[in-house]
Parts: structure tokens; sequence; C-alpha cells
């Protein structure tokens, strides 16, 4: 199921996901500043810009726009209550938005975000940084973990008729089972990441800051100086 | 004093010894209750016993996840807890929840976390995870999410982050439990394969069949004890039932005698 929505990564080979995470970042702050500040041509531009960036990196525009989909009853009740005009500015920055960070977290993976935390976090404290990476990591890979073995907890008690029991008390009961679950496998991936040999003196990530970095970043200033200067 | 007196060159090298190892958890059960056995390089050792006899426990002492209550375990002469991250560079431990030994958002991620824990430079990773995947067959995976597998395919994604890192004893924990036929036979495959490839293995599960077959030693558990430690013509004799095991050459003739309750 998480796997449909457009805001989950997608591995591939466009440009955008061969883009250095540290600067598909920073685009990212700097883009998502500049949608606040566009106007209604503004961000129609922009819309059209990510649909294209998009596409060329290998997205579907339907996938897209399918992340503008639970935005609509927000829009309705905006334009009823704000009028056509702010209504329209607002339902676009939404939209622009929206679209940005799809494009974002779908050319993003757990391990970008695990490696620009883990080089974000080196000046600080070279010790605590690959720890808080392993961390941002396992917890990605946990939720999936969580969501399946919520449901089997779940199927398991139903099958026992547990549903006609006051609520309170299934609830109760559901939440100690799951948890038990839960801890007995968090003491396996601890077990399994120490018996992989898990050091801190481990291989860093590399980063490669070359022309299509320096260019990312340059257009997404430039986009942000345009905003301000033309809201 | 001859070369068999001294040990060179007549005997293959000593990688694993265990030393009377008791180990008692806080509850008080008496998991492990004076274990000694000694591993040779190149061995594939089929650890069988009952659910309760101590197998996943002693499996945790050989790299030093558990500590002993009393007793030593030595790897290559050396005891484990004094380099523990050096015992666990070389052996490779699988355990029985595939799901929870997975640590990477992708199947190729996964497989590097053990070679990125050896500080191997990013190149040489790419070759051993290629190589892991490839061996494990999983090459068209190499993207996919863990979460997304099926057991077997988790099952053999554990075994790649073993072999990425290139360990020479492989320790496995209940590799067939859950698994279909199929993914039966291809980790089984794999196993053969690792065997032939002069690594040292043991797996430590209660299905004895799947694996007799290929076992070089049967080392039978019962109670936190050794109770048979031997070849497989030899292990796989009369009393078997007493350990909580079902002898594999019981004779099966007729559809009658497919019954596991006779
Ligand atoms: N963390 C623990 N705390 C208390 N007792 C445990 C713990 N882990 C295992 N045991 C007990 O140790 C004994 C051996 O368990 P185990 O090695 O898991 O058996 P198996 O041969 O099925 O792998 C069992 O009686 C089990 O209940
Ligand atoms: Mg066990």
């Amino acid at each position: 199921m998480a796997h449909l929505t457009p805001f989950v990564y997608r591995p591939g080979s466009g440009f955008l996901h061969a883009l250095d995470p540290r600067a598909r970042f920073l685009a990212f702050a700097l883009l998502s500043a500049a949608c606040f500040l566009l106007g209604t041509i503004g961000n129609c531009l922009f819309i059209a810009a990510i649909l294209v960036l998009g596409r060329l990196s290998g997205l579907s525009a339907k996938d897209s726009v399918r992340g503008i989909l639970p935005l609509i009853p927000v829009i309705v009740v905006v334009i009823l209550f704000q009028g056509v005009s702010i209504g329209i500015l607002f339902c676009l920055k939404l939209c622009s938005i929206a679209l940005l960070t799809a494009l974002f977290m779908s050319t993003t993976s757990v391990t970008d975000i695990r490696n620009v935390v883990s080089w974000g976090s080196r000046p600080f404290s070279p010790i605590r940084a690959l720890d808080l990476d392993l961390l941002v990591a396992l917890l990605f890979s946990w939720l999936p973990i969580i969501f399946e073995r919520s449901e089997r907890v779940r199927a398991a008690q139903s099958a026992r008729c547990i549903e006609r029991r006051n609520p309170l008390r299934r609830a109760a009961v559901f939440t100690r089972v799951l948890l038990a679950s839960l801890l007995r496998s968090a003491g396996t991936t601890a077990s399994a990441l120490e018996s992989r040999a898990y050091c801190r003196d481990r291989t860093l990530p590399v980063f490669t800051w070359g022309l299509s970095e320096s260019i990312a970043l340059g257009a997404s200033l430039a986009v942000l100086s345009a905003a301000l200067v033309f809201p | 004093m001859t070369a068999q007196d001294t040990g060179i060159g007549s005997c293959p090298a000593e990688i694993i010894r265990v030393e009377d190892l008791v180990h008692v958890f806080g509850n008080g059960t008496r998991a492990l209750d004076g274990v000694s056995f000694s591993v040779n390089e190149g061995e594939f050792i089929l650890v069988a016993g009952r659910n309760g006899s101590g197998k996943t426990v002693l499996m945790q002492h050989l790299n030093g996840l558990l500590r002993p209550t009393s007793g030593r375990v030595f790897y290559r002469g050396v005891p484990v807890e004094r380099d523990t991250l050096a015992v666990r560079r070389r052996l490779g431990l699988v355990f029985q929840e595939a799901e929870s030994q997975i640590v990477g958002e992708t199947v190729a991620a996964d497989i590097a976390f053990g070679p990125e824990n050896l500080k191997l430079s990013r190149e040489e990773i790419a070759v051993r995870v290629a190589e892991a995947l490839g061996s494990c067959g999983l090459s068209a995976l190499a993207d996919a999410r863990p979460s997304e597998l099926s057991g077997g395919e988790r099952r053999r994604l554990a075994i790649a982050g073993v072999l990425a890192m290139r360990a020479e004893t492989i320790v496995l924990d209940e590799p067939f439990a859950n698994l279909d036929f199929p993914s039966v036979v291809m980790v089984l495959r794999e196993l053969v394969a690792l065997k032939a490839a002069g690594k040292t293995i043991l797996v430590l599960t209660h299905e004895i069949e799947k694996l007799a077959a290929h076992a070089t030693r049967i080392i039978i558990m019962s109670e936190g004890r050794i109770v048979r430690d031997a070849t497989p013509e030899d292990a796989l004799t009369e009393g078997l039932e007493a350990y909580g095991l079902r002898n594999p050459f019981k004779p099966r003739l007729s559809l009658g005698d497919l019954s596991w309750l006779t």
C-alpha cells in the first residue's frame, strides 16, 4: 500500500536520482521557500517546471498529480471561506509544495537521508554521527515491520472474537501483545547489528559534488531570488 | 614427534572450541549445562535438538552476544571475549527471525551493511554486494524493499549479508523455518555450495531430515547438554525420540508410514 503513494522513494537512474543528496536537500529547502513567496503566475510556472523535472527523472505526471488528490477537500474549504482569489493562490501554493515534496521524496532514498544526516552531524561529533544515521535507517526499515505486526496481532485477536469485549480492554491487550512482539524483534535486530560486526569506524558515504550539483543549486537560488524580487 | 602428534599437516585447523559452557539466565533457566565440543575447518555440522534444547543460546555464545555463566569459548584459539569484533568479522550468524535482522532499506543496502563495518572501499563493497546477490539468486531484487520479499527471499538475503562479509564460518539458526519446498531446496543448495567453497558451517535445526545427507557430523542437544556427537551414520540410530527428534531413517513405504504420529 505504502509504495503506491507518490511520496515514497522509487529507485531510478534519472538525473535527480544521480544528484548528490546534499544538493537535492539544499535545492528542496530553497525551492520550498520560493513556493511560499511566489504569486499566482509564478506558482503556475513553478508547477509546470516541477512536472517537467519529474518527467525528466522518469516519474509519470499521473503519479505526481495523485499526490494532490488528498488536498482537494482542504482546497474546497479554503475557497469557500476565503473567497476565490485568495483560495486559488492558496490552492496553487499547496499544489506546488505537494508536487515538490513528492518529487523530492520519490528521488531520495532512506540511504540518502541517512548519508546526509551522517554528513550533517559529522562536524558536531564524529562518533555520534554514525549512531544517529543508523537510527534514521532503522526507524525507516522498522516502519513496515510495525505495520505488519499490528495487522497480524489485530487479525489474531479478531479471530478469537476479542472485539466483543470492552474496547478499552481490547486496546490494552492489543498494545501489550504488539509491544512484546516488537521488543522481542528489537532484541534480534540489536543482536543482528552486533553480529554483522557493527562498529563506528566504518565505510563513510561518498559524495560527489560536480557540475550538475552546482547547476541544481544555482538554479534553485535563482528561483528563490526571482520569487523575492517579483513576488 | 611426528606430524600426527603435533597436529600440523595431518588435521585441519580447529576453528571453534567450546569448553564446559554453562549459561544460566536471570530467571534461573539453565539453558546450557556443560557443553563441550570443537569444530574443525571445513566441517558441516548439524546441531539438532527439540525446541528449548539450547541451540539458539549456544549460537549466541559463539560470537560473544552472550557471556558464559561459566566455561569458555575460543575462536581460532583465542577466547571470544578478548576481541569479539574480530570474531564477528570471521563468523557470520543467520538468525531464525529473518525480518528483524534486516537493517537496510533496499536489498543491496542491507547486504552492504556488513562490508561497510569492515571499512572496505565503496568499490570493493559494490563488488561484494553484486557477488552475494548473484550467489543467492537475488540480483533481480537488488533495489527491492526487504519488506516486500517472500520468506524464502528474506532468508536468502540474510545469508547474502553474511556472504558479503566473506565470513569463513557461518552459523544458521533454523534456516528452514516457515519455508515452502522450493525455498528449502534453494537454501539447501546454497549451503551445499558454501560447503564446497570450503566454508565451515553449523546449522542449528530440529529438521534433521533436510540436512542429514549433507552434514559431515551431527551434534544432538537435549536440555542444554550434548547427548550425541558423531558422524551422521552413527548419530542417527535408535533412541532419537527420547531427545524429541524423529529418526529420518524411519521406513516410509506405505501411506500409513507417512504419519508423524507413529
Ligand atoms: N532470554 C531468555 N531468558 C530466559 N530464558 C531463556 C531466554 N532465552 C532462552 N531461554 C530458555 O533457554 C532454553 C534454551 O532456549 P533456546 O536456545 O532458544 O532453545 P532452541 O534449542 O529451541 O533454540 C529454553 O528453555 C528457553 O526457554
Ligand atoms: Mg532456537
